[in-house]
């Protein structure tokens, strides 16, 4: 039995190879939006640098500190500073794109710091940069909440006790342990980097096409009548079933595999663990073709087939997070696409991003695989009673 | 008179087809609404918090953090390792936890650690935010320790006068000032985005994959017997076309409709609208034609149709928004008609411009489409008279 079924696949296989809607379909299409997606979104959005024209009009020790201090600093994290020559310069500079944002700290500043008087210190942002803007304000306010703890000291100890000198008391608070330390703990990456999700994405959306060629060519030949022929020949209809689906899980595995390996090389996606990845993509695979084993069961024609099969297909990609990354939606939604393998799948590989290995994506394994053999079972009943001919 | 008899059985045959209608009708609707529902209904980023036995300093923080000027969702959570696995999963953008014991451990003297959760580098205004909130307390006990220490007084006493004197401390400002223009305005509804994208997206979908039925009509002899009849070959053509073009069309209506009543989809000027919305559907029609008469194989140019019309969507910014292409790809976006005829409904929609104001859009899309049907009518007048 397991020799005939391997038999009707591959003879099915060697036509399919041939037929190019299926190959554009289970391949092409597939990487060819996913190259596009990735080369569409700019690669800044992993690596920052930036450009900030600092107008330092001051000259005091205060803003010296800040200059010298963090802006210096800024420089390893890809940052470069230019020197402004006053207010006027630097928002020309911001204003032509020449600086994402500039600093300006204004004459003065120092000595209203000493004496508790208002102080300000402007950042102009290119509204084209938010990120860059960001990333300066983050820096001048920390060192603005720095200098604000000083001067709290120093007014509390006045307040409190009365005469001191205020210099020798904020030299011994600079001294003093924050009493409160922030530790920043940089969390596993388990969403998947851009080209990543693209790649899976997409891998996943036309998997539901590609593998209905198989089972749905069951109708096809119903209609030409080869299959009442083959059922002729000393072949069981389980056989010949089993053989279609095969033919459909085949393809589909081709179909990711090939995604898989080329987004690899090509886009630099990094699927993770090779056992892993190869896991979901079987277990997905079983979900795609049983699903289309049922539609096939329900249907007349072939075009019925491939119709119900692409609104199916679409339906689930969209509430699966296929076109759009699922952690943004809201909470409803995103519970509700765990309804569908798309989201198991992509949930899976965004898993695999911190670099952990098939353990991490043993539920996605678990929900796929159980979906898979159940819809397979399913449709091989429908189709022996609806599709076979008697 | 039979021009307008063969559109309208070429409208028929495709109002018909079921499967098709979800995918000219019901699809962009989904997708409108999904994608709405996902950027477009949530602007505050999320913050998770554990601060389970935290005490009275530990409370202070959080309330300065909840009650500050960030604009956050805030979401309480009771264990930190539910904490790490939601920002792991991206469902919320920061985590915070303030250990137990928090207010014991400073008002002995000792030094307590906060942790912030985070994907590195991504939430940098948010942890910002969080960071001057910590600072700001830390800075109040770090006053008042060395008020206790200097002038022996009682640590409680100490922290009441740190807090009175920060009020009356001016501090130092940072303001920030945007120059240039936001991505997208403010205030523009959270179904316009998708709604743009969806309407050229769809249109230009639904006329690539009606080339087949060119194709067919060819194939199954059903020209030829047109022109066996008093039917001129301008007469089929002409007919031809306005049956894609009122597919298009419907389609085109149905969506701006639809979106404008049931979601408050804002679509600009009226007029300008129209002329973005005719011009984009023949431009569509003409490259259906060019597709039925270049195409011999019906399955593979319905095929080819798909792959061609995503292909030119995503490159057109009709998938990912133009704005945050990066260069060279916004200047390759030009040529397809995808990218002028959402950078004239962004101009409507965005810049209240007229009718007037993207007459440059809307003739960059009338000369595409005088091209594409120029190409057709030439290749298929050959085609049936040969």
């Amino acid at each position: 039995m397991l020799s005939q079924v391997m038999g009707i696949a591959a003879k099915d296989l060697r036509q399919k190879v041939r037929d190019r809607s299926a190959i554009i379909l289970a391949v092409i299409a597939p990487l060819a939006l996913a190259f596009l997606f990735s080369v569409l979104l700019p690669s800044s959005y992993d690596s920052f640098s930036a450009t900030y024209a600092v107008a330092e009009l001051d000259g005091g020790p205060i803003a010296r500190a800040l200059v010298d201090g963090p802006l210096a600093g800024l420089a390893s994290s890809g940052v470069t500073i230019v020197t402004a020559a006053d207010e006027a310069d630097a928002r020309a500079r911001v204003a032509d794109g020449s600086a994402s944002a500039a600093i300006i700290i204004p004459a003065g500043f120092s000595d209203a710091v000493g004496a508790a008087r208002p102080a300000t210190i402007l950042i102009v942002g290119n509204a084209d940069a938010p990120l860059a803007t960001q990333v300066a304000q983050s820096v001048v306010s920390s060192f603005a909440s720095s200098v604000e703890g000083v001067q709290l000291a120093v007014a509390t100890v006045m307040a409190s006790g009365g005469a001191a000198d205020p210099a020798a008391v904020a030299q011994e608070a600079q001294a003093l342990a924050a009493p409160v330390a922030l530790r920043t703990d940089a969390t596993r990456d388990r969403l998947a980097s851009s080209s990543t999700y693209y790649a899976s994405s997409m891998a996943v959306l036309f998997v539901f096409f590609a593998a209905q060629f198989g089972v749905v060519s069951l109708l096809a030949e119903r209609r030409a009548g080869t299959l009442s022929r083959m059922l002729a020949a000393p072949l069981s209809a389980r056989t010949v079933l089993a053989g279609k689906l095969v033919v459909s899980i085949v393809l589909g595995c081709v179909s990711m595999g090939i995604i898989a390996v080329a987004t690899s090389l090509l886009l630099g996606a990094r699927w993770g663990d090779p056992l892993a990845v190869a896991g979901l993509i079987v277990t997905t695979v079983l979900c795609a073709s049983g699903i289309a084993l049922i539609i096939v069961g329900f249907s007349r024609t072939e075009e019925q087939a491939s119709g119900f099969t692409a609104i199916v297909a679409m339906l689930f990609a969209v509430l699966g997070g296929s076109f759009f990354p699922l952690s943004q939606a809201p909470e409803v939604l995103a519970r509700l696409s765990f309804i569908t393998p798309h989201a198991w799948f992509l949930r899976g590989i965004a898993d695999l991003g911190s670099g952990e290995g098939i353990s991490i994506v043993l539920p996605s394994i678990a929900v796929l695989g159980t979906v898979g053999l159940v819809t397979c079972a399913v449709g091989l009943l429908r189709a022996e009673r609806a599709v076979i001919p008697r | 008179m039979s021009a307008l008899y063969i559109a309208q059985v070429n409208l028929v045959r495709m109002l018909r087809d079921r499967t098709g209608l979800f995918f000219v009708f019901l699809l962009p609707i989904v997708l409108i609404v999904v994608l709405g529902t996902m950027y477009g209904g949530r602007t505050a980023p999320r913050l998770g918090i554990v601060s389970a036995d935290a005490g009275l300093l530990g409370d202070e923080l959080v309330t300065s953090i909840t009650d500050g000027d960030m604009e956050l969702e805030i979401k309480a959570f009771t264990d930190a390792a539910d904490l790490r696995n939601a920002v792991e999963t991206g469902t919320i953008e920061l985590g915070l936890v303030v250990p137990p014991g928090y207010d014991g451990t400073l008002r002995s003297g000792g030094t307590a650690t906060i942790t912030l959760l985070s994907q590195p580098g991504r939430q940098m205004a948010l942890e910002q935010g969080i960071t001057a909130a910590v600072a700001a307390q830390s800075g109040r006990i770090r006053a008042a320790r060395l008020a206790e220490a200097r002038n022996g007084i009682g640590f409680d006493a100490a922290l009441g006068t740190a807090t009175a004197a920060e009020a009356g401390l001016t501090g130092v400002a940072v303001t920030v000032e945007d120059v240039g223009k936001r991505l997208f305005p403010a205030g523009i509804g959270m179904f316009s985005l998708g709604a743009q994208s969806q309407l050229v997206l769809f249109m230009f979908l639904t006329s690539l994959t009606a080339a087949t039925q060119l194709i067919l009509t060819r194939q199954l002899g059903v020209s030829k017997r047109m022109l066996s009849t008093p039917t001129s070959v301008g007469t089929i053509l002409v007919g031809e076309m306005l049956g894609r073009f009122g597919v298009a069309m419907i389609q085109g209506l149905f969506i701006v409709l639809l979106s404008a009543f049931v979601f408050g989809v804002d679509w600009g000027d009226p007029l300008g609208a129209s002329a973005l919305i005719v011009t984009f559907a023949l431009v569509g029609t003409g490259a259906a034609m060019v597709v039925g008469a270049f195409s011999h194989n019906p399955d593979q140019a319905g095929t080819v149709g798909v792959f061609a019309g995503m292909l030119l969507g995503a490159l057109g910014g009709a998938m990912i928004p133009i704005e945050i292409f990066g260069e060279p790809m916004r200047t390759i976006a030009q040529v397809t008609p995808h990218y002028w005829a959402i950078a004239g409904f962004r101009g409507l929609v965005f810049d209240r411009a007229t009718i007037v104001a993207i007459a440059p859009q809307i003739g960059v899309l009338g000369a595409m489409a005088l091209a594409l049907l120029a190409v057709a009518t030439w290749r298929l007048r050959r085609q049936l008279t040969g």
